[in-house]
């Protein structure tokens, strides 16, 4: 016989050893996909934990109405597993769900303030090392338990539970109230000395248009996930930052010091800025800003405290103003720009005292700055910037430059 | 001599390209960040460097013997027992090469994508893919290397600059990350695994251009350094140390964290192809080395009956191995680094310093007139 034959044959033969099945086949229609998980803590037990997975309901999913189907069904539901970890959760919830449970399309991990505070490694640790879980899994910390959050946030605008998680964990990027944090920027901050983890902060602040205001002394509105003040949509309220130190959450920042805190870490795309008016104090005028490139940071190693000033440019463009003023006036201008940089300046030394007291570099200084002045790593942790940062000399000033006035030039004639 | 086809320098220079850079779809740049921290980048130009200095002794040696392998080169200026010897140590080297990527490749494909595939069906494939392309003989897969590299630098280039957008330059400071005594000291370490260039003393003999190709080698080594620099670069910016020197695969992990928008999430599936496909050809290209040192060594005409024993017998070592990160340990070890460093630079040494010492020198090019 043709040795070709032959050949031909062999090979057929040999590709018929890979066509009897596949150990890790994985039918789409077997999967049962988990799209978030909610961690609490067990009351009176330090170890366990109340791990809750939101999981789509396939066929109700693109059907439209009140998330998921026309007739007010969701496309998803949830439950909740008493155990120490993800995986020990999703392998007894396995003995209630029908098909494979895959944590692939998972999207987010929420953990409850409280667990946070105690540390966040119990969901670090399972995320770290999984084949499943990405590093780009949107994390965030939710005033009050994990479970009720997940329960009652039902996403009105999305059918799909997916996109809401992958739009949610952007959207700051539209306010600049909040952070944008992945299991990766939360666990450089836990790792790095150079920086702390900074995670998005959320609750279930609803109904609270009859609650009392906190506001800022130039009369801005200071709240974060637990206590805006809104009614009605979706009760959930992806505001505020809350703040690490280590694996552990220290602290949190209203939406006025997270926008700060973006400013400063160079993360501020563009967003609403309420500035005092200079004319008329008694009105907040509306400037959209955008900051113009990173935060210049120059480092004074020799000093003692280390000192760092960090220079902010800003362009502006005037949403709204009700005191009457025509800033398209050179001179009127001139004073809101140094207002907007006062207040800027302000809200930045009233954030970084908040850091320094909580001894912890949210705002990547160490990182972004003072690392680049060492050669080696030894000499660079030698340094101990954890230590320095609490007492450091960080001067800030901003700069302002407003330069668009939407589509009215000036002031309307009637309203005062 | 043992027939093969000819390797044209557009095939030499895609078959070194991928023999220097596959390292870094494993766990080459988590070791060269455990050694050097921040500085890893700058190990890893020093690690290249290094490499062209330990490439020097088979260099000469090859110029010196126009159109013959170091076996015949060994047989020639050693004697024919001692080129016996040769050719048996080459053979066990590649042997063990082929063993250790092989299982390391099992190791990575289990980790990564099958979790549930027992780890021998993985080596029972590779090994006979790897066979059945050295069966081809060297030719076709130095032209199946050729015409994969496209898609290899492509599909490695796209993840890279889709990666940067993620990016934190923070992540390469302090730029040194350690004295410049540890770089100097964790090159001279680390280059004699990365240069992997030994292969070129058993295909020499059928290099179609002869010595000309050579040269290419030191640009193929220039040019792969240059790549590997950057990638180590665009990992540091992803996963900024102290994380990264925990990541057994940070080039798999880069690649998962790269979002380009819903229409395409995932790029792990390129990046599977591509270091699959890197890693089969690199394997391949290691059985065959293995086999032709021994078949030079027998004067063997074919080649090919030697490749089912060496196969079963490649197979069989690969299964004992045991854990991944035991065998990066071992790998990347002083001890493993020493017995690379007497293969394939030391040998090639000795043999030179021999045929200077007797006098002997080659003809002609054996393949010019190809």
């Amino acid at each position: 016989m043709d040795s070709k034959i032959i050949r031909v044959a062999a090979l057929f033969l040999l590709s018929l050893f890979f066509s009897t099945g596949c150990w890790d086949r994985q039918e789409v229609e077997n999967q049962a996909y988990v799209v978030a998980i909610g961690m609490d803590v067990v009351p009176g037990d330090p170890a366990g934990r109340i791990i809750t997975f939101q999981l789509v309901i396939p066929a109700k999913l693109g059907v439209g109405g009140q998330g998921g189907g026309g007739s007010g069904e969701k496309s998803y539901f949830q439950t909740s597993v008493k155990a120490s970890s993800i995986y020990e959760a999703r392998d007894l919830l396995q003995a209630s769900v029908s098909r494979q449970i895959s944590l692939l399309q998972c999207r987010a991990v929420l953990f409850s303030d409280e667990l946070a505070r105690r540390s966040i490694l119990s969901g670090v640790r399972v995320a770290e090392r999984s084949q499943e879980l990405r590093r780009s899994l949107f994390f965030a910390i939710i005033d009050g338990t994990a479970q009720e959050f997940l329960q009652k946030n039902q996403p009105l605008l999305n059918v799909n539970i997916t996109k809401y998680y992958e739009e949610i964990a952007q959207a700051n990027k539209y306010t600049g109230y909040s952070t944008t944090s992945s299991f990766q920027s939360t666990i450089e901050g836990v790792e790095s000395s150079g920086e702390a983890a900074v995670v998005t902060y959320a609750g279930l602040g609803n109904n609270l248009l009859d609650a009392p205001l906190t506001k800022s002394e130039t009369g801005k509105i200071r709240a974060d996930g637990s206590d805006l003040p809104r009614q009605g949509g979706t009760k959930g309220n992806w505001i505020g930052v809350a703040v690490f130190k280590g694996d552990k959450m220290v602290g949190k920042l209203d939406k006025l010091e997270a926008e700060t805190l973006n400013m400063l870490r160079g993360d501020f795309e563009s967003g609403p800025f309420e500035v005092q008016d200079p004319m008329q104090p008694k009105y907040l005028n509306g400037v959209n800003l955008r900051q113009v490139g990173k935060p210049q940071i120059r480092v004074d190693l020799s000093s003692d405290p280390v000192r760092l000033d960090v220079r902010m440019e800003f362009e502006g463009n005037l949403m709204s103003e009700f005191g009457g003023t025509d800033y398209t006036v050179l001179e009127n201008r001139d004073k809101l720009e140094r207002a907007a940089q006062k207040e800027i300046e302000e809200q930045t030394a009233e954030v970084i005292t908040k850091a320094q007291e909580l001894k912890t570099d949210i705002f990547s200084f160490g990182n972004s700055a003072v690392k680049k002045h060492f050669w080696t790593w030894q000499e660079w942790e030698k340094f101990n910037w954890p230590e320095k940062f609490s007492k450091a000399d960080i001067r800030v000033s901003a700069r302002v430059k407003i330069r668009f006035f939407g589509l009215q030039n000036g002031p309307s004639q009637t309203a005062h | 001599m043992v027939k093969q086809g000819h390797v044209g320098n557009p095939e030499l220079l895609a078959t070194l390209f991928i023999s220097q850079s596959m390292l870094f779809f494993y766990s080459l740049p988590t070791v060269l960040v455990q050694k050097a921290a921040t500085g890893a980048w700058l190990l890893n130009v020093f690690v290249n460097t290094t490499g062209i200095l330990l490439f020097l002794p088979l260099y000469f040696l090859l110029k010196r013997f126009p159109g013959l392998s170091i076996i015949e080169i060994a047989a020639e200026v050693l004697g024919k027992v001692a080129g016996l010897a040769v050719s048996a140590t080459m053979s066990l080297f590649f042997l063990y090469s082929f063993v250790t990527f092989t299982r390391a490749y099992a190791i990575a494909t289990i980790t990564t994508l099958f979790n549930r595939t027992p780890v021998n069906a993985v080596l029972a494939v590779t090994v006979i893919t790897c066979g059945i392309v050295a069966y081809l003989g060297l030719e076709a897969l130095t032209r199946t290397t050729l015409i994969f590299v496209p898609f290899i630098a492509f599909g490695s280039a796209l993840t890279l600059f889709l990666a940067l957008e993620k990016s934190d330059w923070s992540g390469v400071y302090p730029l040194l990350g350690v004295p410049l005594s540890q770089h100097f000291l964790a090159a001279v370490n680390l280059a004699p695994i990365v240069n992997l260039t030994l292969f070129i003393g058993v295909f020499s003999p059928y290099l179609r251009h002869g010595k000309g190709s050579l040269n290419l080698v030191f640009w193929a080594i220039a040019g792969a350094g240059i790549l590997t620099t950057f990638t180590e670069i665009v990992i540091e910016v992803m996963f900024p140390y102290p994380g990264i020197k925990l990541l057994p695969y940070p080039l798999y992990q880069v690649v998962r964290m790269v979002h380009i928008g819903p229409f395409l999430q995932r790029l792990e599936a390129l990046f599977v192809l591509d270091a699959g496909v890197t890693s089969l050809l690199y394997n391949a290209m290691y059985l065959l080395a293995a086999v032709l040192a021994m078949s030079q060594g027998l004067k063997l005409v074919d080649w090919r009956p030697l490749i089912f024993p060496m196969g079963i017998l490649g197979f069989s070592l690969a299964t004992l191995l045991y854990s991944g990160s035991d065998l990066a340990k071992w790998g990347y070890s002083w001890t493993s680094s020493l017995i690379y460093l007497l293969i394939s630079s030391g040998l090639p040494l000795f043999i030179y310093l021999v045929s200077i010492f007797r006098g002997k020198r080659g003809g002609q090019g054996g393949q010019q007139d190809y």
